[in-house]
């Protein structure tokens, strides 16, 4: 009888199979789970002895365990009380929440509404919509690269490369024939030059790009999720299908010019099987003619069967003791892994190490491993030439497939890992790890017989988890310090990866944070903070950062001061029905007048503007006589009695340091998106009352919380 | 926020989980972090995919019984070419290397960019410093397994890399406390990790408040504003925090509130990045020695107390083991020289742990490689790690041997030296073997083994 780790997805329900099976076997009319460790029977002798006396303390558990079994009662686990005290967001936050994290957007006033009035009923036809727009699938792309890392050839030519004499069908120059004026003018290219870096730039992100595309298109087309392992098809778009050798006729592109469209194709005597053959998939997990595809068994575990194999290899081994002859295949200490690894290996047969890409089926795989398979089920001979199709279909099949994309998508939504059983059992604390555990272990189990019953719909998983405490977990009641330990991982507190915090930077301002307007995202270019914010090159650097250190803070800081440079006196210059932050104000407006007497309307306004950039920047719905609008109206206040001071000081050296113009590269004289020049009487220079950087202060401040940048 | 209230609010706020592993014993205090760092700089260097070891420290050589036998030879050179430092005390060896070492083991002796055959120009050069353990059992041959118990001491899962436990000790408030690049990178709560970037980029980070880092006068809000700014921002922060009670976002905001306190320290990092790229235009150099560069400058601010150095992952030679093993290597070793010398001459205090995560098998597979072994070794430089020693030692094999745990001596009725051997001595000597920031990252191994005698 072998047990499970809990680095094995839903191993309690694997194990408690395991077990249940063996206590029905008789020996001599008793369980045999009884009979073997007090010694076994006449008949059969247990090997290693008596480990339990008959009516001890284990034996009597024992013998209650059997009763159970045999005599089943409906018992719930009780999770539910493992999130007692804990208070959610409410389903107005959770949309925010969601829009911004799915949709890349704002909720809009309409969908606002409707969650108001029929809270979290409401929530979930909202949520449905969201998962159709074009932002989440970028959401969902991104996710499964945290796990694929094939983005790393996404640049120059580093896909094609792959390919480059891998088939004789695969044709990925194809391009460089074409230099033609027709050419030109077909692609909107400038020149011969132009065209060549236009079609390489297209034909390479289509190649590199293909099995997260068939993660959206699944997805996209509410297809069963299990097809990202079946699908006898490769993603192209109309540059790469020409790499593969595809014309024309033999792909339906709606529109052949457009690079960003991804269509179902096939490449000729190939037995596509989904990710499992897709020629990027291949290339980043390489293998060699020693490991012989064992890396990529490992990883086929960690991606589709949610089982970290290597942590079976976790129990100390001893190397002096490794001494029989093929030890992979006769060793126990090495059989452990590769029982379950060498059968799918296999599978990965007739891709090998030379040109990891190339199919070949004339492969005659090795026959000091253990057969080809999946568990205990081995593959047909007539297979082992497609025998990634007949792998992927009992990958697919598998129950922990469904747990397997539950992880991928509550890491993926919240940045954290599934829970890890707590194996220590002498911490004091161990029973109450392990029922924070189980708290998990059991809503990740519904959520995936929630997706197994909607036919494998992932966008099932995707709500599953955002209505879960782990995403909607915002504070507590005051807890025991049991509780605290029961909690410890219940809740939001994601700090947003590069890649979130830009898009909801351009979502609430409407701007994007560069350098230059034609630049590049800042957060998302290589060379400058994507790295330094914690994000991933998918080569090298692999891992996100998921706390922020002190560059980090300093990037949010930079960050806010920017933007609030760039974002305020734009949005002052417009009228004002077309203000994002400033709907409620002037800039005209101060809090007092030349006496030092306050202006009740004035105030007022200023408050209600800060009541909604509170909502705007950071989702807080305060009432206006919340501490915190007191706390950021002083704040405005302070800002602007210091430039009233400063710009009326008598010292010059502090009347320079508070002029009457705003900073050269915070002015507004042109359009921002176009480039072209307003007319002279709708510049924005000057700021005589200093209520515009007083503005600024004020959202420098909210776009440097905590709240900003964590979700 | 200073330090000092951020602890005082972290305390109102019952924030045990956040700051439970600031120092407050061993040598390390909170009073001394809030001042520049000025012990020594920690430098793991991580030779990632399992380095071959018996071509380096350990070195092993082929025999007469195995002369013929390519497959079976420890390395395809014979043992009578094992290579003895000159003047050693303690005999140190190092493994000699040839141009082809996979097809003729008498070729010369091969160059790298520097001229010199790798091993024999690093070995010669530093024996005085070095400190090489060999034989380390570290109980697997898992690459994620191995990587962690060589850099925590520990094959649990989560445990903290002794950089982290040195660096959360001494410096948990600086903004680069623990640098990073590639290698064992679990700070488990302890201290934030941190990864470095172009210069420029570094710069614009050093000086958030200026619009052009180069230009002080040209704040984006006017001083008086800033620091009213600021002031509102910690208020707000401690109202938050007062009224947070789930464990995971308290952490999450303690860690935020943590990251800021030393914001202003990074503009020394500035100054001495200035310094230390001005012969290059500027610029960093490239590999290792950019790792190396962006610690010793770190250090020179006061805000670095351990950086992870990696050569590009390299070592994992499934196949033609010593060509690659002998290009990874080189990298390595021209790393360590760099940072050796840049050390000395900043006058930083050094102590350089380099290791692996697990040795190669003995002999060779088909594809002239070597798969995963659990035997392993480490070398370790520097400020008060006593230097010309050898400890530990394997047999022709490669199979660990035991040693005596108090004279440190092989004796077949001694213990196997493990990984958390070595750690329980690192915490020693780094004075945090008492601090709480160790709790929860408890060692399995119980003897203390003598490896760092007073220098």
């Amino acid at each position: 009888m072998v047990l499970l780790g809990s680095a094995e997805a839903g191993y309690l329900d694997l194990n408690y199979d395991v077990v249940k099976n063996a206590s029905l076997l008789q020996q001599d009319g008793k369980s045999q789970v009884l009979v073997m460790p007090t010694g076994g029977s006449p008949a059969r002798k247990h090997p290693g002895g008596v480990v339990i006396e008959p009516g001890s303390e284990d034996y009597t558990a024992m013998e209650e365990l059997v009763r159970r079994f045999n005599e089943p009662t409906a018992c719930e686990a009780d999770v539910a009380g493992t999130f007692a005290g804990s208070l959610l967001l409410t389903p107005t936050e959770t949309l925010r929440k969601a829009s911004l994290g799915l949709a890349a957007r704002l909720p809009t006033a309409a969908e606002e509404a409707a969650v108001e009035a029929g809270g979290d009923d409401a929530l979930n036809p909202i949520l449905d919509k969201l998962l159709t727009e074009p932002a989440f699938y970028d959401r969902l792309k991104e996710m499964y690269n945290d796990l694929f890392l094939t983005d790393r050839y996404l640049g120059g030519n580093d896909a094609l490369q792959l390919l480059d004499g891998k088939s004789d069908y695969y044709d990925p120059y194809w391009f460089e024939a074409l230099n033609g004026p027709d050419a030109i003018q077909k692609y909107g290219a400038t020149s011969a030059d132009d065209l060549y870096n236009k079609l390489r730039s297209w034909t390479n992100v289509g190649v590199a790009r293909e099995p997260l595309e068939l993660i959206a298109h699944v997805v996209r087309e509410n297809r069963p999720f299990t097809e990202i392992l079946t699908a006898n098809y490769i993603m192209v778009n109309p540059f790469s299908a020409k790499s593969y050798g595809m014309g024309d006729a033999d792909v339906n592109f709606k529109n052949a010019a457009d690079p960003t469209e991804f269509a179902e194709g096939h490449i000729l005597d190939f037995p596509h099987a989904g990710v499992l053959t897709s020629p990027m998939f291949l290339s980043r997990f390489p293998t060699t003619a020693t490991n012989r595809n064992r890396a990529r068994a490992r990883y086929v575990f960690k991606f589709f069967l949610g089982t970290d194999i290597l942590k079976t290899a976790q129990q100390p081994i001893d190397p002096t003791k490794i001494d029989a002859f093929n030890p992979t295949l006769n060793k126990a200490d090495c059989t452990i892994c590769h029982v379950n690894i060498d059968p799918i290996a296999g599978a990965f047969q007739s891709f090998q190490s030379d040109d990891q890409i190339r199919y070949d089926a004339t492969f005659q795989w090795y026959t000091d491993m253990k057969p080809p398979g999946f568990g205990a089920e081995e593959m047909p001979k007539a297979q082992f030439s497609t025998g990634l199709q007949w792998l992927g279909t009992r990958v697919a099949g598998d129950s922990r497939f469904a747990l397997s994309a539950v992880y991928a998508i509550f890491t993926g939504l919240t940045g954290q890992e599934p829970l890890i059983a707590p194996s220590e059992t002498d911490d004091k604390d161990f029973s109450l790890k392990f029922k924070a555990y189980l708290a998990q272990y059991y809503a990740f189990n519904t959520i995936a017989e929630q997706f197994k019953a909607s036919g494998f719909n992932l966008k099932h998983v995707v709500k599953g988890i955002v209505n879960s405490r782990y995403y909607r977990a915002k504070n507590a009641a005051d807890l025991t310090a049991e509780q605290q330990v029961e909690l410890s991982e219940v809740g939001m507190g994601r700090l947003l990866i590069p890649e979130q915090l830009n898009r909801k930077i351009v979502a609430v301002l409407g701007y994007p944070w560069r350098d230059y307007k034609y630049n590049g995202d800042l957060l998302l270019r290589g060379d400058q903070y994507r790295m330094l914010y914690g994000g991933i090159d998918s080569e090298d650097v692999i891992k996100r950062v998921t706390a922020p250190n002190g560059i980090m803070s300093n990037i949010v800081d930079r960050m806010s001061n920017e933007m609030s440079c760039v974002s305020v006196p734009r949005d002052f210059q417009k009228v004002k029905e077309e203000r994002r932050l400033f709907p409620y104000v002037d800039a005209s407006e101060s809090p007092k007048d030349k006496n030092g007497y306050e202006i009740p309307a004035a105030v007022e306004s200023i408050k209600k503007n800060i009541q909604h950039l509170h909502r705007l920047i950071l989702g807080e719905r305060l009432d206006i006589t919340d501490p915190e609008i007191a706390r950021t109206y002083q704040l405005f206040l302070d800002a602007w009695q210091q430039g009233q001071d400063g710009m009326s000081s008598s010292d010059d050296a502090v009347k320079s340091r508070y002029s009457e113009s705003l900073p050269g590269e915070c002015q507004v004289h042109n359009e921002y998106w176009s480039g072209a020049d307003l007319p002279e009487g709708e510049h924005l220079s000057e700021d005589p009352n200093y209520t515009i950087r007083a503005w600024m202060a004020v959202t420098s401040y909210l776009l440097s919380d905590y709240a900003f940048v964590y979700e | 926020m200073e330090r000092r209230d951020f602890l005082k609010l972290a305390s109102l706020a019952g924030l045990g989980v956040a700051v439970g592993s600031l120092p407050f014993s061993g040598e390390a205090s909170a009073e001394g972090s809030a001042a520049p760092y000025d012990g020594p700089l920690w430098v793991m260097v991580h030779c990632g995919g399992g380095w071959d070891v018996t071509n380096l420290c350990d070195p092993k050589g082929f025999t007469a019984a195995t002369a013929m036998k390519p497959n079976e030879q420890m390395n395809h050179f014979p043992e009578s070419a094992i290579e003895a430092v000159p003047g050693s005390a303690s005999q140190m060896k190092y493994a000699p290397e040839f141009d082809d070492p996979n097809q003729n083991p008498t070729a010369p002796i091969a160059t790298d960019i520097n001229g010199a055959a790798h091993n024999k120009r690093f070995f010669e050069k530093y024996y005085k410093d070095l400190l090489i353990l060999n034989g380390i059992n570290c109980s697997t041959n898992s690459h994620d397994v191995g990587t962690r118990v060589n850099w925590s001491g520990s094959l649990v899962e989560n445990r903290p890399s002794f950089a982290a436990l040195v660096a959360g000790a001494y410096g948990k408030d600086k903004p680069m406390a623990w640098v990073v690049n590639g290698g064992y990178d679990v700070a488990n709560g302890v201290v934030a990790v941190t990864r470095t970037g172009n210069i420029g980029a570094i710069q614009r980070i050093a000086y958030p408040e200026l619009f052009n880092p180069n230009d002080l006068d040209r704040p984006f809000h006017a001083d008086e504003v800033a620091a009213k700014m600021l002031e509102t921002r910690n208020a707000r922060q401690s109202a938050m925090l007062a009224k947070q009670k789930l464990p995971r976002i308290q952490k999450a905001m303690g860690t935020l509130f943590t990251a800021r306190t030393g914001q202003n320290e990074l503009k020394k990092l500035k100054v001495e990045l200035d310094k230390l790229t001005a012969a290059n235009n500027g610029q960093l150099e490239g590999g290792l020695r950019g790792q190396a560069q962006i610690a010793l400058a770190a250090y020179k601010a006061g805000i670095c107390i351990a950086a992870n150095m990696s050569p590009p992952a390299g070592f994992d030679t499934h196949g033609d083991n010593d060509r690659q093993q002998y290009n990874s290597r080189g990298v390595l070793l021209d790393g360590l020289e760099f940072l050796m010398d840049q050390a000395l001459a900043l006058g930083v205090k050094l102590r350089v742990l380099v290791s692996s995560d697990f040795g190669r098998t003995p002999g060779y597979n088909d594809g002239n490689g070597k798969d995963h072994w659990a035997i392993t070794s480490m070398m370790l430089m520097g400020d008060g790690i006593k230097g010309d020693r050898v400890i530990g030692g394997t047999d022709e094999g490669h199979n660990a041997l035991k040693i005596d745990p108090v004279t440190l001596e092989l004796s077949t009725s001694g213990i196997q030296l493990k990984p958390g051997h070595i750690h329980r001595a690192l915490r020693k000597l780094a004075g945090i073997d008492t601090n709480p920031v160790v709790q929860g990252a408890s060692i399995k191994e119980e003897e203390d083994l003598p490896l760092f005698p007073a220098v």
